[in-house]
Order: structure tokens, then sequence, then C-alpha cells
């Protein structure tokens, strides 16, 4: 059995950390799909707009997943050029 | 330090303590986790205050009466907060666990399983105040029937209630009448045994956590039950049944909770167990952890109870067709929950990791990692709650939908069911991690670091957690589709194509969130780090 070292230590944080940052996810889940169900009332509504609906639907969609994409870039970050192992020295 | 020796000499340094030390310690810890449960009070009080002036001034003659409705509705959503309170209070002032019998590890894990299961007191607080405040606004609207309002308003909490109660027999039975420190054997030295007990006493309560989801729904349930009454009290026996018909249904994840945490408690199948220690003990943190889903289908349910109750109060003579969409619907919201307990009974019945590892008390690094994935399978479970609440809203919407137009019931049930099919995804992905985890595990071929190994488990337990906003986002979108089906069915196929699309862009953070799991668990790039 190998001893922890300082950097394994880092290295285990970061795993943890990455799937801690993706929780983030929960928040555009749940706007996005707000803002699905109001597109599919209005389109109910008013069939004639689904068009324009479903443009201002994307539209608001693509900004509510922004937090999510900050969540998958730290993880990614975390993952693939965890800048923390530089620090070790 | 060594992997897996270091989990044995933290403990091992724990014992070091005062035995009293660490058993008082742990009832700090214990006596704060539990006051967490005022989270429940202080939300569902503020809505029914808020209902409450908004009553006033709707109907300024008759404030008296709705402030005395809002008081009492508030005082019932008071109660989990105060059975919190008086937890804290025997901790700090008659602490029972400070002169128990057995391991001291056992007792202090049990001070702090019990301050976890109070947490359910969140759920009966927030419901509770719901219906306090949907009470205050019906007797405000209808002051005339305000005693079979309040009548149904207490009757709703008292329902509400039950999921909190189920926790403070848990957190009791481990304070005073604690079966795992009867069993286990006195004294400082860590054993294998109390090891698992100790870990046994901590899953218990984070199974009774599930029973925030029960108490929220209920009291929904409660408050549309006192609503109706109060627009159509002629109905009112027949919607006041649907009210506990459908609360009963979302009773279903706070009592598989309550099973599990007596099973762990009472009937603990992990103690005879032959295998490795660690693996066993961390298999009982997972199969707590993945319980906590319930809370998920207990909301869920609740609201599709309570939205059914609207549409009979309204609508009493398309009740059958009323409640058999809302059962249907509440059907396909539990699906989730069962998952959860699926996974919980494999990792305390038939855990497959355990054939994996090593038998005996012997901690190396293989048991190191399995145990690590019951923890993340556990962990991933707890997205199952995305979809209960979600789907739980479709089936309340279909509920609504089959009650204004039944000539499209059909259609829109249809359409409900499609929706809530969507809005499964997240919980499907996680299952799918958690399986992998325990049945087909890649981690246990890897070389490289243990300890990376270990913790990208548990990383890719916690990312799953993600998939709880794609579900309950997926359920809305499923829910006001149905809505909109049910009021222009001929405008179906547009409807149906936006719902679609905006569900499909609300999987995306779910989709990342699995990736980031299969990264870590397939090809983990911080091993070539190491």
């Amino acid at each position: 059995m190998e001893p922890i070292t300082g950097r394994e230590l880092v290295l285990a944080c970061s795993a943890v950390g990455a799937g801690l940052a993706m929780i983030a996810g929960i928040g555009p889940g749940i706007g996005q799909g707000y803002a699905a169900g109001k597109g599919a009332e209005s389109v109910g509504r008013q069939p004639e707009a689904q068009g324009d609906i479903v443009r201002t639907m994307l539209l608001g969609a693509a900004v509510a997943e922004t937090t999510g994409i900050y969540g998958l870039i730290v993880a990614l970050i975390l993952l693939f050029a965890n800048p923390l192992i530089r620090l070790l020295g | 330090m060594e992997t897996s020796n270091s989990i044995m000499n933290f403990l091992n340094y724990l014992m070091t303590f005062d035995r009293r030390a660490l058993i008082l310690g742990a009832s700090a810890i214990g006596a704060g986790l539990a006051m967490i449960a005022g989270i429940g009070p202080g939300v569902g009080q503020g809505f029914a205050a808020g209902k409450g002036a908004e009553a006033v001034a709707k109907n300024p003659d008759n404030s008296k009466n709705s402030t005395m409705v809002m008081l009492l509705g508030a005082a019932v959503a008071e109660t989990s907060g105060i059975l919190s309170l008086v937890v804290a209070m025997i901790f700090l002032f008659g602490n029972p666990l400070v002169d128990a019998e057995g391991s001291v590890l056992v007792i202090a894990a049990s001070a702090i399983g019990a301050g976890f299961s109070m947490i359910a007191g969140v759920g009966p607080g927030i419901g509770q105040g719901y219906a306090a405040g949907k009470g205050t606004e019906a007797v405000a609207d209808h002051p005339d029937r305000q005693s079979s309002i309040i009548r149904t308003m207490f009757l709703g909490q008292a329902v509400a209630q039950t999921t909190g109660i189920y926790a403070l027999i848990v957190t009791l039975v481990l304070m005073f009448g604690n079966p795992l420190a009867a069993i286990s054997s006195g004294g400082v030295a860590v054993n294998n045994i109390a090891m698992i007990l100790g870990a046994s006493a901590v899953a218990a309560g984070l199974a009774m956590i599930a029973g925030i989801g029960p108490g929220v729904g209920q009291g929904f349930a409660a408050g549309k039950g006192a609503e109706a009454v109060g627009i159509n009290p002629e109905a009112g026996r027949v919607s006041t049944m649907v009210m506990l018909l459908g609360a009963a249904v979302a009773e279903t994840s706070g009592i598989l909770a309550l099973v599990v945490a007596l099973i762990l408690l009472f009937g603990n199948p992990l103690v005879d167990d032959a295998g490795s220690v660690i693996v066993i003990a961390a298999s009982a943190i997972g199969a707590g952890f993945s319980m906590i889903a319930g809370v998920g289908p207990g909301i869920g349910q609740g609201y599709a109870a309570g939205k059914g109750t609207e549409a009979v109060a309204k609508h009493p003579d398309r009740q059958s067709s009323i409640v058999r969409t809302m059962f249907l619907g509440q059907a396909v919201a539990q699906t989730t929950g069962i998952y959860a307990l699926i996974v919980s009974l494999v990792l305390m019945f038939g855990n497959p990791l355990m054939a994996l590892a090593g038998g005996g008390g012997e901690i190396n690094n293989l048991a190191v990692i399995l145990g690590c994935s019951a923890i993340g399978a556990g962990l991933a479970m707890i997205a199952g709650i995305g979809p209960g609440v979600g789907q739980g809203y479709a089936a309340g919407k279909g509920a609504e939908a089959v009650g204004i137009n039944p000539k499209s019931g059909r259609v829109t049930t249809m359409v409900m069911l499609l929706g809530a099919a969507v809005a499964e995804t997240s919980g499907i992905l996680a299952l799918v991690v958690a399986l992998i985890l325990l049945f087909g595990n890649p981690l246990v071929g890897q070389s490289g670091s243990v300890v990376v190994i270990a913790m990208a488990a548990v990383g890719a337990g916690f990312s799953m957690i993600a998939g709880v906003g794609p579900g309950i986002g997926q359920g809305y979108a499923a829910g006001k589709g149905t809505e909109a089906v049910g009021k222009r069915p001929q405008y179906q196929s547009a409807i149906v194509r936006t719902m679609f699309l905006g569900q499909a862009v609300a999987q995306t953070t779910g989709i990342y969130a699995l990736i980031i799991s299969l990264v870590l668990m397939f090809a983990n790039p911080l091993l070539r780090l190491v």
C-alpha cells in the first residue's frame, strides 16, 4: 500500500469538487423547464405566434443555461487542466 | 499516511479522547442538525402570514377571523420546530447518551443520526404553513363556511405531520432505546461491529430526511382541501375524501424511508455479514443517502392530491375520471422513489461489492474504492427528487385538465404521460450510474492512486444530483403542456412539439453531469497527474 501524497490529496479533492460543481445544473434544469411549460401554454393560446414564442423561449433558455455551463467549465478545468497541481511547487 | 489505514487511524484518534467528551461532542452536532428543521415552520408560517395580510386587505370586515385562522394554522405549523427544539434541549440538558452502555463509536454516531432524522421536520413545517395560508384565504372569501374550512385544514395538517412523527420516533429510539448500542460491545476499541453499527445509526437518520417530501406535499393537499370546502361546501365530503386518498399515496416515500431506518436499527442485515467492514459500513451510508430521493415523490404526489381535490370540488360529477388521472400520475411520480429503494435494498441485502472485497476486518485499498463506490451510488440516486416533483406536477395538471374538459381526457392523459416519461430521464441516468458503480464497477480494475480512484466514485455520485433540476423542469413543462392541450386539443401537435423542444433544452445540464460522472468513472484524467 502506497502512502498518500499531497499531490494525491489535491487530485482526490478535485474529483469530489468536479462532482459538486455539477450540482449547479439543478438551476438551469428547473428554469428551462419552466420556460418550456410557459412556451407550450403560449403556443396553445396563440398557435399563430408559434415561431416567435419558440424563439423567445429558446433565447431565454440559453441565458438560463449559463450557470450550468460555468459549473461544467469548472469541472472540466479541475479534471483536464487542474491549476492547483501547479501551485504545489 | 496509508490510504486505508488513515480511516482506522482517524477513528482510533477519536478514541483517544475521553469517552464522555466524544459523546457530548457528537451530541452538540446532533442538537445543531436537529434545529435545521426550523426552516420548515419559517417558510410555511411566512406563507401563512402573507396570505393573512392579503386576506385582511381583501375582506377588512372579517379581519379578526382571518387573523385567528392564520394564527391557528401557523401554530400547527410550529410543531416540527418545537419537536426539534425539544430534541436539542434533551441533548443539551438531559443527555441520555452520555451514560449509555455500549460502544462509544456507536453512541456518538447515534447522536448524529438522531440529529439528521429531525431534518424531516422541514416538510411538515412548510406544508402545514401552506395549509394555514390557504385556510386563511378561504375564510376571508367565505366567512360563513369558516368552521368546515378550519376542520378540513386541521385534518390535512394532521396528515402532513405524520412523517415528522416518524422522524421523531427514530430519533427517540436512537437516544433512549438504542438497539445498536445494545448489541455493540462496550469500551473504546474501534472494532468492526462498532463501525458497521455506527454507520447504520447515521444512515437511519439520513433515510428519514425523505419525510420532507410527504410533509410538503400533504400540506399542499390540505391547503387545497380547505380552499375546496370554501368554494363548494356541497362537495365538501367528496373533496375531503380525495384529499385524504391523494395524501395517503404521498405518504409512500415516508413509509419506505421508515422501513429502511427500522431495518437498519432492528433487523440490521449488515451486522452478520462476513465481508469487508469498510464496504459494509459505507454501504449503510449509501443506503441512507439513496432514500433521500423520496423527497421528490412526496412533494409531487402531494401536489397531485391537491390539484385533484380542487378539480373534484369544481366538477364533482367528473370525480371518477379526475381521481383516475390523479392516481395514474402519482404512480408515475413514485418510480424514482422505487429506484432509490431498490438501490438501498441491494446495498443492504444483496451487495455485489461485498463479493469483490476480501472478507474480514482487514482494510485494504480495494475495500476503500468499493466503499466509496457504495456511497457514490447512494448519492447519485438523490437525483430522483427531480422526476418525483416534476411528474407530480404533471399529474396534478392532468387531473385538473380532465376536470375542465372531460371530452379531451384521453389526449390530455396521453400528453401527461409523454411529458412525464421525458421527465424520468434524469432518474434513469442516475440509476444507470448507480448500477455501474454496483455491478460493473470500472474503478476496481484501475491502477493508480487509491484515494483519487475512490474519490472519483464520490464525485461521480455528487455530479448526478444535478438531475434534480431537469426532472423538476421537464415535469413542469409536461404539466403546462397537458393543461394547454386540455384547453385547446386542436393544437395538440404544436403544443407537444414546443413542450418536447423545451424539455430537450432542460435536459442539457443533466447530460453535462452524466458526462462528468462517466469521465470520472471510466477515463479519469486526474490519475495521469499523480
